[in-house]
């Protein structure tokens, strides 16, 4: 029981691709990889892996070829819990708006099969899904939600951070602990990596803190709502940067 | 404290019976010391002892009171010209075994042995070190052995005071570190003072005996000799160990004939055992095929040897080294430490090396810690594992420091710093010149490495510079700035890997006192009393040395401070004082997470507010130049200086500095 949850939340995670890039980042535990993947975000820019995906996609063709296909039996009620369970949202936000990680899938034009085909093999910076852990039928369900859903079904706070009110994220992250390992300005500390400034898109920001791949305790949204994480995430994005290395002295070698 | 308020009161004996019980006790000792022709007389000793004391008064006296009746009148309690006590004899074996101190909260269960040391011994070699608590004491004696390479003897109550020490003994057993417990004891029920009675257990050492290498309880002062011996060369032979030597009140106290011929024996120290000829080479031989070999030493360097040896093996080989942190083992900013990316150079690795391993499954294999615990191998499946280890050669059952066994494909009984001698010899001898040009490729690699990761250090530590309370990385980088040109010796452990540990990530350490490792057993409580300890050690070589003393370890025994400022001990405490016991806070944060309860109610229980702790007074009552708290980073500097002129002065001095967490 334990040896198959915990391979569950590894493989149906999203994370897998982030796991898999930077397992073997020297020194650094998960919640460190996805500190790095933020960090490989920036060396190449969101919107160059967006519009990579979406290309590799076939969006912005006029094919008509890429005509919906109604499934029959798909579930949208069904495709939504599963969209959330396998960790769509990470990339591409909690109702496909897309993010900085994972272009916008909501109401997208594309066939069932040329979406289940990607899916089980991408061709961008997506992890592959395999059948075993997301199956034909879930896909389909998926697709039904994607297809169905609207951007401008957003739920409150978890759209950016800009939304997010740093001083009372201030508040918010002493208060639940935050803390305690990533210190007090978010600086990283000696049981969690540094946060911000400049920290991972948010999307996948909640999803880890809702889902950790590594040691980091989950934080629910019973015990934290969405806006109070995108507060926090306000907070963790506005802390200073800091002076310039060699320009303190005891910090020379 | 000591124990009993009546421990100047003579025994109290009625004229008859006493004399009689005086006489069994006299008679013991000569017997031991006769040696074993006379083994099985005491039985008969005690039986016609028991037949006298119930005889009427007129009765004939038996042989052995023929002595009691010649001698001085019962009033005149003190030592005959002709006459020694044991403990006096006692002094003179420990002295042969080179203590330079002994520390002790006093008990009058060793009151003989006391007076002794500071009359018969000249409270010199070993010189009295007064402690508030035995724990301090032990703790004392840990960090000093590391930074020395020699014990320290700690004497105790064999009740009560050993039951103060016995965390600190169990720190030391997890540490594999000697130290030398002398526990009073006493033993004959029909002589025991009031308060003796609290302090008299007919198995002292059993409450230890599961994290000790030895202990006695000897019978005479014959037999305390050859004890006392046998327990220093158990102590100090790898894998070491604290010993126990419980030592009776009687055999301390009563008095011998001078006459009487007491040796000193030899002492002969084992020499720590080096791996098999066969097993090294073939050790050698899969080091040099390596592609990535890594050297992990964690309880690796005995002596100031041992990382000079580490050096050369890794530069033979330019092979990566990982520094777990249990000793000093290898220079901090050596290009081939790759310490501060331990883990990825593990998962790189075709061959590794554990050398005196504390954790070697630990250090392949990772456990994650969520509401269901998983665990993963970090190495390769097929990356070679070597041991060279004297845990291999020692075990015990009840405690579980062992840790998990990893299965390996060369484990070799031995002791490390012992073993790499040969190893170097057949890796050099093996290594042809493609080898070597493979090996030069590889040391590049692994330069450019462990510069990044250094870089990575400082950039880190930059991040909130201006905080308040001061970033922990602020409060490393300022002390550093104020030693680095000074002969410094790190003092305090941390409670962490060494991958996170500030001073290690930012400070240049390539001197072997320069770090004294760790707790051991994880014992809060170590820290305090181990800097004292280890600033002992330094003191004689004129070392600055400097503590990073975290505010909840201070608070299990403060008292040390006192003993610092009472024997002069220079050191610099720096509190990182961040009012809580942070681990433990963090252990419950995460059971109100896996509980889904939120954790806002997770500090409860672990912080150390309302009222704050005020570390400079608390230090400064007891005698300590102390400031603080500094909460602003930039005070931080100006009184480091102020506090670091203190200590060359021959003092100790603490800063309190309200910190960040860890």
């Amino acid at each position: 029981m334990n040896r198959r949850r915990s391979r569950f939340s590894v493989l149906g995670s999203p994370f897998v691709f982030i796991f898999a890039v930077f397992a073997a980042t020297p020194g650094v535990d998960a919640v460190g990889r996805v500190l790095l993947a933020a960090q490989a975000n920036r060396v190449q820019p969101a919107s160059a892996q967006a519009s990579a995906v979406r290309r590799s996609l076939g969006e912005g063709r006029k094919d008509p070829a890429y005509v919906v296909q109604e499934t029959a039996g798909a579930n949208v009620g069904a495709g939504q819990a599963m969209y959330a369970k396998a960790g769509c949202e990470a990339c591409h936000g909690p109702n496909g708006q897309g993010t900085a990680a994972g272009p916008r899938i909501a109401g997208t034009t594309r066939q069932l099969p040329a979406f289940v085909a990607y899916v089980r093999k991408p061709t961008g910076t997506m992890p592959p899904q395999s059948a075993q852990v997301v199956s034909d039928r879930a896909l389909a369900d998926i697709f039904a939600f994607v297809r169905s859903a609207s951007a401008s079904k957003v739920p409150p706070g978890s759209a950016e951070a800009s939304a997010g009110r740093a001083e009372a994220g201030a508040a918010l992250y002493a208060k639940i602990g935050c803390y305690q390992c990533h210190s007090n300005q978010a600086q990283g500390g000696q049981a969690g990596p540094r946060l911000g400034p400049d920290p991972i898109p948010f999307a996948r920001f909640s999803q880890y803190v809702r889902n950790p791949t590594g040691d980091m305790p989950p934080y629910t949204e019973k015990v934290l709502s969405n806006q109070e994480l995108a507060d926090i995430y306000a907070f963790v994005q506005t802390r200073p940067r800091p002076p310039a290395v060699n320009s303190i002295p005891q910090l020379a070698q | 404290m000591p124990r009993s308020k009546a421990s100047k009161h003579p025994v109290r004996r009625s004229p008859g019976q006493g004399g009689t019980l005086l006489e069994r006790r006299k008679f013991l000792q000569k017997g031991a010391l006769a040696g074993a022709a006379l083994v099985g007389t005491p039985a008969v000793a005690a039986a016609q002892a028991g037949q006298v004391a119930a005889a009427p008064a007129q009765s004939p006296p038996p042989p052995l009171t023929l002595a009691a009746e010649t001698a001085p009148p019962a009033d005149v309690q003190v030592l005959a010209d002709n006459e020694r006590c044991g403990s006096d004899y006692m002094v003179d074996v420990f002295r042969s075994l080179g203590f330079e101190y002994v520390c002790a909260n006093p008990g009058s269960s060793f009151r003989g042995l006391h007076e002794s040391f500071v009359n018969h011994g000249g409270n010199k070699g070993p010189e009295l070190i007064t402690c508030c608590h035995e724990e301090s004491s032990v703790a004392m004696a840990h960090a000093y052995f590391k930074a020395e390479g020699k014990p320290l003897a700690v004497m105790a109550h064999g009740t009560v005071g050993l039951q103060h020490a016995s965390m600190a003994i169990y720190n030391a057993w997890c540490d594999r570190v000697p130290v030398y417990v002398i526990l009073g004891n006493h033993a004959d029920a029909a002589l025991r003072r009031g308060a003796e009675w609290y302090h008299g257990v007919q198995d002292a050492a059993a409450m230890v005996r599961d994290y000790t290498k030895w202990d006695d309880f000897p019978w005479s002062l014959g037999h305390f000799a050859e004890s006392a011996v046998r327990a220093y060369q158990i102590a100090l032979t790898p894998p070491m160990a604290p010993v126990v030597m419980v030592l009776d009140g009687g055999l301390q106290e009563h008095p011998v004939s001078k006459d009487e011929r007491l040796a000193i024996p030899k002492l002969s120290m084992p020499v720590p055992p080096q791996g098999e000829r066969g097993a090294v080479e073939q050790a050698a031989r899969m080091l040099v095929a390596a592609e990535y070999p890594v050297l992990v030493a964690d309880r690796l360097a005995r002596t100031p040897n041992g990382m000079k040896l580490l050096v050369e093996l890794a530069e033979a080989l330019q092979a990566a080294v990982i520094d777990q942190g249990s000793r000093m083992n290898f220079p901090s900013r050596h290009p081939l430490n790759q310490t501060q990316r331990a883990r990825a150079a593990v998962a790189e690795a075709d061959v590794i090396v554990g050398l005196e391993p504390v954790d070697f499954w630990g250090t392949v294999n990772a456990l994650r810690d969520q509401l269901h615990r998983s665990t993963r191998r970090v190495a390769k499946p097929a990356a070679k594992l070597i041991s060279i280890s004297t845990g291999d050669l020692y075990i015990r059952a009840n405690y579980q420091d062992f840790r998990r066994l990893q299965e390996v494909d060369l484990a070799i009984a031995a002791d490390g710093e012992a073993t790499l001698p040969a190893l170097i010899e057949a890796v050099k001898r093996l290594t042809t010149a493609d080898r070597r040009r493979v090996y030069e490729e590889r040391g590049i690699h692994l330069a450019q490495a462990s510069r990044a990761a250094a870089e990575a250090s400082r950039t880190a530590a930059s991040y909130a510079w201006d905080a308040s309370p001061v970033s922990t990385g602020r409060l490393s980088a300022e002390i550093w700035a104020q030693i680095k040109n000074e002969d410094w010796s790190l003092v305090s452990s941390y409670y962490s890997s060494d991958q996170t540990n500030w001073p290690r990530r930012l400070w240049n350490f390539d001197r072997s006192y320069q770090w004294l490792g760790h707790a051991g057993g994880g014992g809060i409580g170590y820290g305090a009393p181990a800097s004292v300890g280890g600033a002992l050690a330094n003191r004689k070589y004129g070392r600055l040395s400097v503590a990073i003393q975290t505010d909840g370890d201070m608070m299990y025994a403060p008292g040390v401070l006192w003993t610092a400022a009472h024997h002069k001990i220079p050191i610099l405490s720096v509190m990182n004082n961040n009012r809580a016991y942070h681990m433990e806070l963090m252990h419950v944060q995460r059971m109100c997470n896996a509980r889904n309860r939120g954790v806002d109610r997770g500090i409860i229980g672990s912080q150390l507010t309302d009222p704050n702790i005020d570390y400079a007074k608390l230090a400064q009552s007891m005698g300590v130049y102390a400031e603080g708290p500094i909460t602003n980073p930039n005070d931080l500097a100006p009184a480091l200086r102020r506090a670091i002129a203190v200590v060359k002065r021959g003092e100790p001095a603490l800063v309190d500095v309200v910190t960040q967490v860890r």
